[in-house]
């Protein structure tokens, strides 16, 4: 996922694996989330993510409706997982903001395209 | 669609978009990231190879670069290298325009990465482009103009706008964009580019721009001068015009936008064309414009002596020593007495001429010393806090 400057890692496999809510901020104040989400190789054990950048591909972009406006530096906790007792095999995005119980929506990896 | 006569040739290339080839996007990625790390000689070898060796075929992975590699690309030159080579594969191939604008500015998640397809776009020109495709970019910025996507929306229009296409809508889209509280750097960028491409409109687009910023706004007054660049004296005289209807309707005849479109756009004009000093004096001379019109026109030139024109000197001289006009002659005076305090480089000239008139005329240099000071009590004690004054300009 791009953020101001360089990427977060959302997903990963193995020794990469998030199954947490990553913790992240605004970076201005807003009435939309705009997430843009890429895919690549798996990171390296160190975790330095600019190793990857050359094998990153865009996915596409959601713009999300937060429902109001929020401050700047209001945190925004993204959570990219596998559905279980689905039968989708990829990936949706969960987002909360401001608190961990202010939950927004979830996104299908399929509207990605659509935003495209 | 590829010619026929090309459809064996692997460099006639037909894109649409950047996924069709992943492993070539994502070798010509790692090729980017080699290049902007590397030494002069290695970068170019790498620029070569690119651009002899993998062809048009690279402009996928070029265009993807500018998403994901955006945080190695530094500085101006590495910007530089990378959007020359994107050019060098973009050439001679018709599809490349297309993509370029769809997928390196309009679906281009990154700003700095617009801003490299955006130079190479205009490098290239979009002369090659269908009917049916320039009415999709026209949609398109109308579109991201509506939803605020601005920098889209501006790079869009600077791309069309040469072409002759989309003066209503950009106009209409300024108009909106005047409106909102927004920063007014996006509508100045686009009204910068109606003026190249439509000059003969420059009144009327000026007047909408300084219809809409209020009449002691500096801030916006400063951004506007400063971005735009008249080219023409054409342009100039209808800059005049414009500006003379934004202060008809002011009650005190002042206005910071009008203020800094003279100090500043009309002022760097004049300080690099010197030639049309002298036209344009007779212009406001003979033209039936707002009395303020004439205040601002001799602080352009006393801003343009400070930028070193001789012509603006010039002006002030002939102006002197003639004694024809003597409102002139007072706004003359009155600017002498500014620059004799205010810039180093030019108060003995300045300081000469004023003695030159205390000598041939008291009566006139009194009267210009009492207009100043009045300007500055006016200032001191915030009686005129538009600041469009003499002295509230310095």
């Amino acid at each position: 996922m791009r953020r101001e400057n360089g990427f977060g890692l959302l997903l990963g496999r193995g020794h990469n694996d998030i199954s947490k809510p990553q913790q992240y901020k605004l970076n201005g104040k807003g009435s939309e989330l705009e997430l843009r989400i890429f895919a690549g190789d798996q990171p390296p054990v160190n975790g330095d993510l600019t190793q990857i950048y050359p094998t990153l591909l865009y996915q596409g972009r959601f713009r999300v409706p937060l429902g109001k406006i929020y401050p700047d530096g209001t945190k925004v906790w993204l959570q990219m997982s596998y559905p279980v007792d689905s039968e989708h095999k990829m990936p949706e995005t969960s987002i909360w903001i401001d608190t961990e119980d202010n939950f927004i929506r979830t996104l299908r990896y399929e509207e990605l395209s659509e935003e495209k | 669609m590829i010619p026929f006569g090309q459809v064996l040739d692997l460099d006639a290339n037909e894109f649409h978009d950047l996924q069709a080839d992943p492993n070539k996007v994502v070798k010509v990625q790692g090729l980017v990231r080699e290049l902007l790390e590397g030494n002069p000689a290695r970068q170019l070898g790498i620029k070569q190879q690119i651009i002899e060796d993998i062809g048009q075929s690279a402009l996928p992975g070029l265009i993807s670069a500018t998403y994901v590699l955006v945080d190695n690309l530094k500085n101006e030159r590495q910007r530089e290298l990378l959007a020359d080579i994107i050019y060098a594969v973009s050439l001679d191939n018709p599809s490349a325009a297309l993509l370029l604008l769809k997928a390196g500015i309009i679906d281009n998640p990154v700003w700095a990465g617009q801003q490299i397809i955006a130079q190479v776009v205009q490098r290239l020109g979009l002369g090659g482009l269908a009917i049916e495709e320039t009415s999709f970019l026209l949609k398109e910025a109308v579109k991201h103009a509506e939803i605020d996507d601005r920098e889209v929306a501006v790079i869009l229009f600077e791309c069309l706008l040469p072409l002759g296409i989309g003066v209503k809508e950009a106009l209409k889209v300024c108009t909106d964009w005047l409106k909102t509280k927004y920063k007014i750097d996006a509508p100045v960028s686009l009204i910068s580019a109606l003026l190249n491409a439509a000059p003969e409109e420059t009144e009327n687009t000026l007047s909408l721009l300084l219809r809409h910023i209020e009449r002691d706004n500096k801030d916006r007054s400063q951004t506007f001068s400063s971005i735009i660049e008249f080219t023409t004296l054409n342009t100039v005289q209808g800059a005049i015009r414009s500006g003379s209807q934004r202060l008809s309707i002011e009650r005190t005849g002042r206005a910071k936008p009008v203020e800094f479109l003279f100090m500043g756009c009309i002022a760097r004009y004049i300080a690099s064309h010197e030639a049309d000093i002298e036209v344009l004096d007779q212009f406001i001379n003979a033209g039936n414009f707002n009395s303020g019109i004439l205040r601002y026109w001799w602080q352009a030139l006393s801003t343009a002596v400070k930028l070193k024109s001789e012509g603006a000197k010039r002006n002030f001289e002939h102006c002197l020593s003639h004694l024809v006009d003597q409102e002139a002659c007072l706004l003359a005076c009155i600017q002498l007495l500014y620059i004799v305090e205010q810039d180093a480089s030019t108060k003995a000239w300045a300081r000469q001429l004023l003695q030159d008139v205390k000598q041939s005329n008291p009566a006139l240099y009194q009267n210009a010393v009492d207009e100043k000071a009045k300007h500055k009590r006016k200032d001191n004690n915030h009686e005129d806090d538009d600041g469009t004054g003499l002295s509230g300009i310095r």
